[in-house]
């Protein structure tokens, strides 16, 4: 079962690691989602080309955002996708652990 | 060091430069470049602008078109033609999601950055470094 993220729990994140107070939490959340959905974008763009090196880099930045988020599990994934993409893999299933990132985001993107 | 803090995050992905100049801006004026080619233009300049020069330089590695490391070698050659070397070289704290021992060794062997931070960063680590750094007073309070 995917554990998915939600906007309350980037809020505590937020709160706790970067002491940002709430109102400026509020401020910021829809360019932070706004910029996820970026780097997801991007991320299914190096999926679609193919290129394991470019899932590579996509896969370094959305795992900067979702650390930052206090999305730990996704990033975990994003790691996944960054590392063996810098190698050059292409024994591995980047489809389905993209898939993976998309649906444990969704609720974050609506 | 006395006073405000002049300050250029360099940093492309753009929720990791938000919250970095967030968590700077109480200490001084931060500047921002989007990736490591806009960062040495603006550096250049900062050079030969009277006062211009940064205190501090944030600084990602892995960025499109010039990474970081690249970035911090041509801060050194802009410092070593000018004779700015040793204490009065620019602090450049690393703020990278890379935290391999060649990157690490690269960025503070070969070009002498005071800090190699792995992100994500909390308020709390950023602070503990300006302070070991003496960019900030031990009493300063941002709160």
């Amino acid at each position: 079962m995917v554990q998915q993220p939600s906007i309350e729990k980037i809020r505590t994140h937020l709160a706790e690691q970067f002491s940002l107070p709430t109102d400026q939490i509020e401020t910021m959340m829809p360019s932070f989602i706004a910029a996820l959905s970026s780097h997801m974008q991007n991320l299914e763009k190096a999926l679609e080309q193919n290129n394991p090196l470019l899932l590579g880099k996509a896969g370094h930045t959305i795992k900067g955002a979702f650390l930052n988020l206090g999305l730990g599990d996704c990033a975990t994934v994003a790691m996944r996708i960054e590392e063996k993409g810098k190698q050059g893999d292409t024994s591995i299933d980047y489809r389905s652990l993209v898939e993976d990132l998309r649906v444990r985001i969704k609720p974050l993107l609506r | 060091m006395a006073g405000k803090l002049n300050i250029l995050i360099v940093e492309d992905e753009f929720i990791s430069r938000a919250l970095l100049k967030e968590m700077l801006s109480p200490f001084g004026e931060c500047s921002t470049a989007n990736d490591g080619a806009e960062a040495i233009e603006v550096l250049h300049a900062s050079y030969e602008k009277p006062g211009g020069r940064y205190d501090l330089v944030c600084l990602d590695i892995m960025m499109p078109r010039v990474n970081g490391q690249e970035v911090l070698q041509e801060i050194r050659r802009i410092e070593q033609r000018k004779g700015l070397e040793g204490k009065d070289a620019t602090k450049v704290m690393v703020v990278s999601g890379l935290d391999d021992a060649q990157n690490r060794m690269e960025a503070l062997v070969v070009g002498g950055c005071a800090a190699y931070l792995t992100k994500p960063v909390s308020k709390q680590q950023l602070e503990e470094q300006l302070r070991q750094l003496h960019l900030i007073e031990t009493s300063t309070n941002s709160h």
